[in-house]
This record gives C-alpha cells, sequence and structure tokens, in this order.
C-alpha cells in the first residue's frame, strides 16, 4: 500500500483517488468552513502587510478607500464568475473544468498558464517576504538565509498537506485578528480624519480603471477552485470565497483607511511597508509601545501561511495536469523553480514592478480572463448540447 | 496499514527543526542589551570644520550597575559626545569608531536641531532619519535656542535619572501647560508633506546665568521663550517653552510661551492650562483659572468676494483657582462677568496672534487648511490651492466661549473681620 506520512491518525490526506471521466483526482482531505475560511482569509491578507496600502493610496490619493471598496466588488464580481465555472463543472477542480471545456491540448496549456502564475506569485512572495523582514528586523540576516527559512516552512507545510495547513491557519486566525484589532485601536490617537477630505474627485474613470487593472487580481479567486473539493461541494466554495474576499476585502479596506488618516496622501505613499510603521508609532503611556516586534510574530504568521498554501497549489496544479495520484514527488522541483525565481530580481524596486506588472496587471489573464472565456465555452456547450 | 517512519524522515525532521530553532532567532542581527549604546536623545548642528555636528546623550549602564554594588555614585548616568560630518550617519559611524559599543537609536526619544540648523531647513536630515528602522517617528522633535550641543551638555534634569525620562514627561507637560507644542518628528513631517499649513515644534533653551531679559509681564501673558523664563534654583536649567515656526521646513520665526498657548487653543490641541486675567471689576487684583478644552473648535468658512471669512469658535470650560480680591464671583451671575471678560481677552490676544503671522508672513500656523479640505471637491483642486495667500488675505474672527464650572474646594469666599 502507498504510504502517506503526512497523515497522522486513521485518515489519509491524501490517496483516495477518484476517477471521473478519465481523470484522476487528488483528494486533499476535507476541511470544515472555518477552517477553509481562516486559510484564505490569512491567505488573503497577506498584501496587506506589504507595500499594498501604500500603492491603494498614491493611486487613489484622498479617495483611496473609494478605489479599494471599488476593487472588492471588482473582486467579487470576479469570484462570481469563477464560482459559477465551479457550478457548472461540479466535481472538477480548475485544472480538470479547464480540460473538459477546452480539450486536453488548449485546456493544458490554459492550466500551464495557471501553474506559471502561481509559481511567479510564490517566487515573488517569497522575495518579497524576506525583503520586508530585513528591512524592518533582520538588518544583517543574508536574505539568502531568510528565503531558505521560507522554502523550508513552505515545503514542510506543504509536504503535510492542505488539512494540516488550514487547521493550523484556523488556531492562528485568533491571533492574527486579536492582533489586528489591538492595532486599530492603538493607533486613534494618531488619526486625523481630515485627509478623509476633499471627499470626491476629477476622474471616476481613471478610479475605476485603476480598480480594475491594478488590484483586482487576486490570486486566491483562483486559489480556491483548484482546492474546490476540500471545501465538500461548490456551495461551500461559494459560500466560503464570498465571504472570505469581502472580509479580508474590509479588513484591508479598514488599515488603508488608517494609514491614511495617520499619514496622510503624501506620507503613505513614500512608505514601503505601511504596515510597520503604523505599529511602529504605538505609544500608549510609556510602557505600551516598541510593539513593532510583536506584530512582527501576525506578520510572519500570515506570510508562511499564504507561502505554504501557494506552494501546495502551485505543486497541485501540476499534478493534476500530469494526472499523478501525489504530488509530493513534484514539491521538491516546483520549490527549487521557486526558489530560483525568487532571487531573480537584483533588487527590491524591481521585485515590486514585476509584482505590479505580473501579479497586478498581468495577472488579470489567469484570475479573471481565463475563468471568463471558461464560463463563456461552458454556456455555449451547455447550449449547443440542450 | 501504516508503515513505521523510516530513520531518514526521523533525521530529516530533526536536522529541520535543528535548522529551523537556530535560524529563527535572529541570531545574525542579534544585539545584547551589553553590546549596544543606547542613545537617549541627538542633537544636530551646523559644524565648524563639517557640514554637521551631532551629539548624542548616551545611557550610561556603569551609573545603574555600580548602584546596585554600592560602588558607583559617583559616576554619570548619561554621557554626551560629539562629532562633526558631512552626513547624521556619517557622524554615527564617526561615534562606533570611539566607542565599543554599537549606537542604537531604539530608545531615543528626542531630536534636537540647533537653531541655526533650523533655520536652513530641516527635510533633509528628518528625511535621513526616517529611512533609518530604528528611529521612531514619534520620537520628540525641540527646536533649540542656540546650539543642540549646549542644551544637551548642560541640560541636567535634578529629578530625573535619565533625560530620556524628562523628553518623555516634558511632552505630557505640553499638554499640562500648553506653553509649547507636544511636536514630534511624525507631526512635523505630515504636516511638511500633506498639508498647506506651516509646521511647527517645541522650542528649548538652557537657563541664561544672567537675568533674562526685561519682560514686562502683563495677565494672560507668558511673554518668554526657552532659556528666558526668570527662574532660579528650579528642577533643571533645561527650559520647554515657545515654539518655533516653519514655512515649508525652514524656521522663520518664534512663538512665545502665550502665544503657543493661544495657537493650540486656536489649532484644537489644545488640552488643559493655568490662565491669569485682570479682575474685571477690581483693577490691580488677579483672577487665575484652570481651563480645559471643553470640545474641538467649531470652523466655519465663508466666501466674501474675494476674501475668504474663517469664523472660529473655541470652547473652554473649567474652574476658579484663585480669586485675589474674594469678589464673590462664584454667584452665577458675578461669574459670567469673569468668563465674558476672559472670552475679550482671549479673543484680543488670539486676533494679535494672527495679525503677527500674517505680518512676519508665517502662513497659517493653526491648521485651517485641513478644515478647509471639506469644501474642496478634488485631490487636484487641494494641490493647487493657493493657501498662503488665502490664509493672508482671510478676514479671521475668533470667538471665545469659556464656561467656568467649578469653583475648586471653596463655595465662595467669606469677608474678613476688619
Amino acid at each position: 500500500m502507498k504510504r502517506f506520512p503526512g497523515a497522522p491518525g486513521k485518515r489519509p490526506a491524501l490517496g483516495l483517488i477518484m476517477v471521473k471521466e478519465n481523470f484522476i483526482l487528488l483528494r486533499e482531505g476535507k476541511i470544515g468552513f472555518a477552517e477553509g475560511f481562516s486559510l484564505l482569509y490569512i491567505s488573503s491578507l497577506t498584501s496587506l502587510f506589504l507595500t499594498l496600502p501604500s500603492k491603494v493610496i498614491e493611486d487613489g490619493k484622498n479617495m483611496a478607500w473609494l478605489l479599494f471598496l471599488i476593487t472588492i466588488i471588482m473582486v467579487l464580481l470576479a469570484f462570481w464568475i469563477v464560482s459559477e465555472l465551479m457550478r457548472r463543472q461540479q466535481d472538477m477542480t480548475l485544472i480538470e473544468a479547464t480540460e473538459t471545456l477546452l480539450g486536453p491540448y488548449v485546456g493544458m496549456l490554459v492550466n500551464t498558464v495557471f501553474f506559471i502564475y502561481f509559481v511567479i506569485r510564490e517566487a515573488l512572495l517569497f522575495r518579497e517576504y524576506a525583503e520586508a523582514f530585513l528591512v524592518a528586523a533582520l538588518p544583517r540576516t543574508p536574505i539568502s538565509v531568510v528565503i531558505a527559512v521560507l522554502v523550508v516552512a513552505a515545503f514542510t507545510s506543504a509536504y503535510y498537506g492542505l488539512e494540516t495547513i488550514a487547521r493550523a491557519a484556523r488556531a492562528a486566525l485568533p491571533f492574527v485578528v486579536v492582533g489586528l484589532v489591538t492595532l486599530y485601536i492603538s493607533v486613534l490617537p494618531y488619526v486625523d480624519t481630515s485627509f478623509f477630505y476633499p471627499l470626491w474627485l476629477d476622474k471616476p474613470l481613471f478610479l475605476l480603471g485603476k480598480a480594475f487593472l491594478d488590484y483586482t487580481s487576486t490570486s486566491e479567486l483562483i486559489a480556491s477552485a483548484v482546492i474546490i473539493h476540500s471545501f465538500g461541494g461548490w456551495q461551500f466554495y461559494r459560500r466560503i470565497g464570498f465571504l472570505t474576499l469581502a472580509a479580508a476585502g474590509g479588513t484591508i479596506l479598514i488599515t488603508t483607511v488608517l494609514i491614511l488618516f495617520v499619514f496622510g496622501v503624501q506620507g503613505a505613499s513614500e512608505l514601503i511597508l505601511p504596515f510597520f510603521n503604523l505599529s511602529q508609532i504605538i505609544s500608549i503611556g510609556r510602557f505600551f509601545q516598541r510593539l513593532e516586534s510583536v506584530f512582527l510574530l501576525t506578520w510572519a504568521m500570515v506570510g508562511f501561511f499564504k507561502i505554504a498554501l501557494f506552494l501546495y497549489i502551485s505543486t497541485v496544479i501540476l499534478a493534476r495536469m500530469f494526472r499523478l495520484a501525489d504530488y509530493r514527488p513534484l514539491l521538491w522541483i516546483v520549490t527549487l523553480l521557486c526558489l530560483v525565481l525568487s532571487i531573480l530580481p537584483p533588487d527590491l524596486p524591481t521585485t515590486l514592478l514585476l509584482d505590479g506588472i505580473l501579479i497586478g496587471n498581468l495577472g488579470l489573464i489567469p484570475t479573471v480572463l481565463l475563468p471568463f472565456v471558461l464560463l463563456l465555452v461552458s454556456w455555449v456547450k451547455r447550449g449547443v448540447k440542450e | 496499514m501504516m508503515r513505521k517512519p523510516t530513520k531518514f524522515f526521523l533525521l530529516a525532521k530533526t536536522v529541520i527543526l535543528i535548522m529551523a530553532a537556530s535560524l529563527c532567532t535572529g541570531c545574525f542581527g542579534g544585539r545584547e542589551t551589553d553590546e549596544v549604546a543606547i542613545i537617549l536623545a541627538v542633537g544636530i548642528d551646523k559644524g565648524k570644520t563639517a557640514p554637521l555636528e551631532v551629539t548624542v546623550t548616551v545611557a550610561n549602564p556603569k551609573a545603574f550597575a555600580a548602584g546596585e554594588s554600592g560602588g558607583g555614585g559617583q559616576e554619570d548616568p548619561f554621557l554626551t559626545a560629539s562629532v562633526e560630518g558631512p552626513s547624521i550617519w556619517e557622524c554615527y559611524l564617526l561615534f562606533n569608531s570611539f566607542g565599543a559599543r554599537e549606537m542604537s537609536f531604539q530608545h531615543t526619544r528626542a531630536f534636537i536641531f540647533g537653531e541655526e540648523i533650523a533655520r536652513e531647513g530641516l527635510l533633509k536630515y528628518i528625511n535621513a532619519l526616517l529611512r533609518y528602522r530604528e528611529v521612531r517617528r514619534n520620537s520628540s522633535l525641540f527646536v533649540c535656542q542656540g546650539t543642540a550641543k549646549e542644551f544637551m551638555q548642560k541640560n541636567k534634569p535634578r529629578l530625573e535619572a535619565s533625560p530620556a525620562k524628562q523628553y518623555e514627561f516634558m511632552q505630557r507637560m505640553s499638554q499640562i501647560t500648553g506653553l509649547f507644542p507636544d511636536s514630534d518628528i511624525h507631526r512635523f513631517y505630515i504636516t511638511l508633506k500633506s498639508l498647506h499649513s506651516s509646521p511647527t515644534a517645541a522650542l528649548v533653551g538652557i537657563t541664561r546665568g544672567e537675568k533674562a531679559e526685561e519682560k514686562t509681564v502683563q495677565p494672560l501673558r507668558v511673554p518668554y521663550y526657552a532659556g528666558e523664563v526668570p527662574q532660579a534654583g528650579g528642577k533643571s536649567n533645561a527650559e520647554f517653552i515657545g515654539t518655533a515656526v516653519f514655512r515649508k521646513d525652514k524656521m522663520i520665526g518664534k512663538l512665545t510661551g502665550d502665544e503657543s498657548r493661544t495657537m493650540l487653543l486656536l489649532s484644537g490641541h489644545f488640552d488643559l492650562s493655568t490662565f491669569t486675567l485682570e479682575d474685571p471689576q477690581h483693577k490691580n487684583n488677579v483672577i487665575t483659572l484652570r481651563l480645559r478644552q471643553g470640545k474641538k473648535p467649531d470652523i466655519e468658512f465663508k466666501r466674501q468676494g474675494d476674501k475668504l471669512l474663517i469664523h472660529e469658535k473655541i470652547y473652554l470650560e473649567g474652574e476658579f483657582w484663585y480669586i485675589q480680591s474674594g469678589e464673590n464671583y462664584e454667584d452665577p451671575k458675578k461669574k459670567k462677568i469673569v468668563e465674558e471678560a476672559f472670552d475679550r481677552q482671549m479673543e484680543q490676544l488670539a486676533r494679535q496672534l494672527v495679525n503677527k503671522t500674517k505680518e512676519k508672513d508665517y502662513g497659517d500656523i493653526f491648521g485651517f487648511d485641513r478644515y478647509y479640505r471639506k469644501q474642496l471637491s478634488s485631490w487636484e483642486e487641494w494641490e493647487k490651492l493657493p493657501w498662503k495667500e488665502i490664509y493672508d488675505q482671510a478676514d479671521i474672527v475668533i470667538d471665545f466661549n469659556t464656561n467656568i464650572r467649578r469653583t475648586g474646594l471653596m463655595r465662595k469666599e467669606s469677608l474678613t473681620k476688619e
């Protein structure tokens, strides 16, 4: 019998192989609503701890809140497209659905796009998180060591499987939420609500364009469709997806508004890690200050979950494309690929630029455009059948 | 059937655990407390042989360690050193060349700029500081009358073991006296970058040995700049009173203690202070009030032709601390007389301060532009706003609205027997 070292206890996390319409489907184990929500919520929060709020404020100025609100609505619409596709292709993940709808060759090509997207996302996450650690906390640690720690952590977590990552996320969620709420309350003395004004804008279309082109591309839109079986059906997947994206969007929106209120438009636009700066100014009395090291833990925790999840998803996409029963033989090679890609950008500004182009702009292709095309094909095929 | 984990897996797990445990400790950048010199305050002046002279006050761990063993009572709790160089970080490098411990900014409470360098502009120095992760944005920002070096060398707080605590407490004193603004790097920088109004910073100075310039002290006036308070044998020879006014990042003027208080009242940052005014019914007698901001000021803007009318209402509330004449001002009807007199006198002070800002080209030091933002409809409009010109031409009307709610621990003062 095949050995499943990552599955302690009675139930193997992997290995139940389901054959449907010639597809070999991996089953990653079941995760409940709370676990699924925690996993995707924490994963969606990562950008909050990096440069995103600063970029949103730079683009939206005083109306950054509206820019992000539009983004949330667009992301939810995009998720509706993906979820509608998954409803029509029940009992399949996004990878099998693509092959079913587009045929083996085009399907494989599109799945390769999904795979490349996640590998690039993972590589940039490795690099951005490592750089962020260096900037904020570990200035003398070689970046290779920091990336190596992230890689080992991601590899170990991905090796143990989705169920393990999701359960750990469920346990971590209260700490993340308490950390954020504490931060929100603690920075209130520095809030200047006059930065909310002027309360309108000259170029509403510019804001709409920015929201769609730069910010709607969210990896979690399709990430959840790759692990849809774990949620126990598309209805649960859709509920968790909508709730997660709305909650994470709301959290990022609140934090962005706070950063705007504390640093102003120009001040916030300059920052590379605005969340770190926000935690750095907390000062309540003589003893409740210098808390950034505490927030770094929250920050690191969130980052570790995201890189673990995305490494897992990248590998699972490849395993599904190759119709393998187990994704773990591919884990080494995908990890190595991400690691190699992560050290290619020469510096942090280039990494951020690449992130903006590859994930922000071009990321619309795998996260919005391709699911939309797949949905259209699904409609057309259904129409022809009927 | 589950197979037992092989020896390879056990070994791999052990290696990963050991690696993770050692790598996640942050040992690469770890510094023990006995490896660092903790900088409590930084002073920045123009140098004589180099562009900058940086002075640091460093905590002396020997003083605290010696205290425990009972042998080191003579050790100063802090040490002050200066060095000249082309930039703040070059000076930092030089400091590390003559000390065995690495300088750390993690606990730096105050950055003090000499007046000369403040007049040349602070932005380039603040930019240098804000890039460094150890520098805290909420550290106090002071401008020193004279040089920061002299201030730091002569500043010997008599009640505090460390100047860091003194600076931290002085921030609180701003809220209790209102004689200087509670300024920090964050607020200064944000005002400079995000608003059209003029940034301000607290003024500090060392008590002059000789008698300060003669000043006619009038009620409601605290006409001193830092270093000029007529004190003798006080708790410290460092004085925190007055405000340095900036146009963009260059210092262009100063406000006295009472002007600083009026500025805080008008900007809505006032917390609490004691006001001594002339008794409206008994000349040569004074009344002392302890007042706090009742609520944030109401500010209205109206267009009057080409001009803007700024109408501000300031709300104060508090209690009687002293009625020299013994008049029964506790009576609600008579209380009104004091409130009216106080309001009119404060309005006069406010008018004088507003005129001073216009005459001396200070610009808007009250942050009225923060409120005016509501009148605008877009960011582009805000960026192009010629606020300085609008402010200089605006009619500014200030109304004080004071309510003396309490009378201290006395209901009224009874007459003394003849």
